[in-house]
C-alpha cells in the first residue's frame, strides 16, 4: 500500500533534484526544473487537459482591505501557475485512503476580519473541489479550523485566474499571530486531487519558503509523515499564492 | 559589449526598448524554469548550444543595455565559454551579430532562486530599426559540453508568448538535423526572461 501511495505521487510528480523537462520526446529544447533533494515532488497540470489562459480580474477585491497577499500587480502573471504542490484526497486513488493537504502560515501585522481567501487552485483529477480553511496555529503548525469553505469548479488552466471564497460574517484575526490558509479535503471531495500553484514573489525566490502538508492514512510513512500529523517543510524553494481580504 | 553580474541593477532611467522583468515585490523573473544550454555541440542530454530571445523595436531606438534572466543552474556543470550576443534576424531566427561579448563567468543565484542578472552594456550604443526583429543569444558554440547555462522564463506575462529559439547541435536528438528551433512559449513558461534598454531615435542599421 505503501507502494501505491508512491506510485500515485509519481504519476502527479514532475521532477527530482536535476532532471530535465522536453516538452515531447521530440522536442529539442531541455527546460530544467529547480528543486532538490527530500523536497516534496512538484507537480503539473497534464497537458492534455489545459484549459485557456485567461488575464486575472481582480475588481472584485475593491472595498477590501489586502490583509495579506502574494499576487502580483501581475494580471497576466500573478502567480506561477504552471508548478504547484498537489492536495490529495483519501478516494482519488492515491492507496489506502491516504490523503495529503497543504497549509501556509501568514500573520496579520494588525487585527482584521478576514472575510475572503484567494487561492490559485487548479483541479488535476477526481471529483473537481477542495475545501479551503484559516486556521489557528498551533505551535507552528495549524491548530483547529476557524472557518471552512467549499471551493469547487476549479479551472484546469495554469493561469490565471484566482478562486475566491468567502464569508460575510467574517474570521477574527488577531495582529502579530499566526495563522494558517489550509487547502484541503473532506467527504464531500475525497475523490479530489487538485494543484496548490506558487508565488512570484521575490522574498520567497530569494529566501525560501517554509510551510505544512498534513497526511492521513498509510501511505503516509512512505513520504516521511507520520499518520494524522503536520510536518512543516522549511527552507524550500517555493511558496504558495493566496491573499486574506477583509476589513 | 561589457558584460557584468548583477543582482539589483538600476534600469528606471532608461527607455525600454524590449521589457519583460517584473518590479518589486515580484520577482524581477521566474527562477524555477530554465532554458538549458550547453557548450560545444550539445550532448545526449542536453542537445542545444544557443537560446536566444527575439525582440521588435517599435521604433528606431540606440540599445546601450541589456539584462538577461542567465544564471548557472548549478547542475555541477562548468560556466566558461559562452558568449552574449545582439544579432540580427535571418528568416525569422538569429542571423549576423551586431555586437559580441565573452561571458566572465554565470550569475548565481544559490541559495534561492532569483534574482541575478547578467547586464550587458554597449558603451556607443547600438542602433535599431523600428519593426525590424532581433535576437538577444546565448551562445555556447566556443564552449565544451561540460559547460551549462539557464536562462529563466519571465514573470510578468504568462498569457501571451514569446518568441524564443534554441540552437540544437546535437544531431541525434535534433528531429530534423542541427540548426535552429523556435518556440512561441513552453509548457513551463510563456518565454524568456530580459530587457533591452537604451534612448530614442538614432541613426538605424
Amino acid at each position: 500500500m505503501h507502494r501505491t501511495f508512491t506510485v500515485t505521487l509519481a504519476i502527479v510528480a514532475l521532477f527530482g533534484a536535476t532532471s530535465n523537462a522536453r516538452l515531447n520526446g521530440k522536442s529539442p529544447l531541455v527546460i530544467h526544473v529547480v528543486s532538490s533533494a527530500g523536497y516534496p515532488p512538484l507537480v503539473s497540470l497534464n497537458a492534455a487537459q489545459r484549459g485557456p489562459l485567461v488575464a486575472r480580474d481582480d475588481s472584485g477585491d475593491a472595498g477590501l482591505t489586502e490583509i495579506v497577499s502574494n499576487f502580483t500587480q501581475y494580471a497576466e502573471s500573478p502567480y506561477w501557475g504552471r508548478l504547484g504542490y498537489a492536495v490529495i484526497g483519501p478516494k482519488s486513488g492515491s492507496g489506502e485512503g491516504t490523503e495529503q493537504w497543504l497549509g501556509s502560515p501568514f500573520t496579520p501585522t494588525a487585527n482584521h476580519l478576514a472575510t475572503k481567501v484567494e487561492v490559485p487552485v487548479k483541479y488535476y483529477s477526481g471529483t473537481n473541489g477542495v475545501t479551503v480553511s484559516i486556521y489557528d496555529d498551533d505551535g507552528g503548525v495549524p491548530g483547529k479550523a476557524l472557518h471552512t469553505w467549499g471551493l469547487t469548479n476549479l479551472p484546469s488552466s495554469p493561469c490565471c485566474t484566482v478562486e475566491t471564497v468567502s464569508y460575510k460574517r467574517g474570521v477574527p484575526l488577531t495582529g502579530g499571530e499566526q495563522y494558517w490558509i489550509v487547502v484541503g479535503t473532506n467527504a464531500k471531495y475525497a475523490a479530489s486531487v487538485a494543484i496548490w500553484t506558487l508565488t512570484e514573489f521575490a522574498h520567497t525566490q530569494k529566501k525560501g519558503s517554509s510551510w505544512a502538508t498534513y497526511c492521513s492514512g498509510s501511505g503516509c510513512s512512505a513520504i516521511g509523515i507520520p499518520d494524522n500529523t503536520w510536518k512543516v517543510n522549511t527552507g524550500m524553494f517555493y511558496g504558495f499564492a493566496y491573499a486574506v481580504l477583509g476589513t | 559589449m561589457s558584460l557584468q553580474i548583477d543582482r539589483d541593477f538600476a534600469d528606471a532611467k532608461y527607455l525600454k526598448i524590449f521589457d519583460n522583468l517584473a518590479n518589486f515585490p515580484s520577482g524581477k523573473y521566474w527562477g524555477g524554469a530554465l532554458v538549458l544550454i550547453v557548450g560545444g555541440g550539445g550532448s545526449n542530454e542536453f542537445f542545444d548550444d544557443e537560446v536566444a530571445a527575439a525582440f521588435t523595436p517599435s521604433g528606431n531606438h540606440t540599445a546601450t543595455v541589456v539584462e538577461a534572466a542567465i544564471v548557472n543552474p548549478n547542475l555541477g556543470l562548468g560556466t566558461s565559454g559562452f558568449t552574449l550576443s545582439v544579432n540580427r534576424d535571418d528568416n525569422g531566427v538569429p542571423g549576423k551579430a551586431l555586437t559580441t561579448s565573452q561571458l566572465p563567468t554565470l550569475p548565481e543565484n544559490s541559495p534561492g532562486i532569483c534574482c541575478s542578472f547578467l547586464v550587458g552594456k554597449i558603451p556607443n550604443g547600438l542602433a535599431l530599426s523600428g519593426g525590424k526583429q532581433y535576437w538577444i543569444v546565448l551562445s555556447g558554440q566556443q564552449g565544451q559540453p561540460s559547460d551549462g547555462a539557464g536562462w529563466a522564463m519571465n514573470a510578468t506575462d504568462e498569457v501571451n508568448p514569446f518568441l524564443f529559439a534554441t540552437y540544437c547541435a546535437y544531431a541525434s536528438k535534433c528531429p530534423n538535423g542541427p540548426g535552429w528551433y523556435t518556440f512561441e512559449g513552453s509548457v513551463f513558461g510563456t518565454g524568456l526572461a530580459f530587457a533591452v534598454l537604451g534612448g530614442n531615435g538614432n541613426k538605424a542599421l
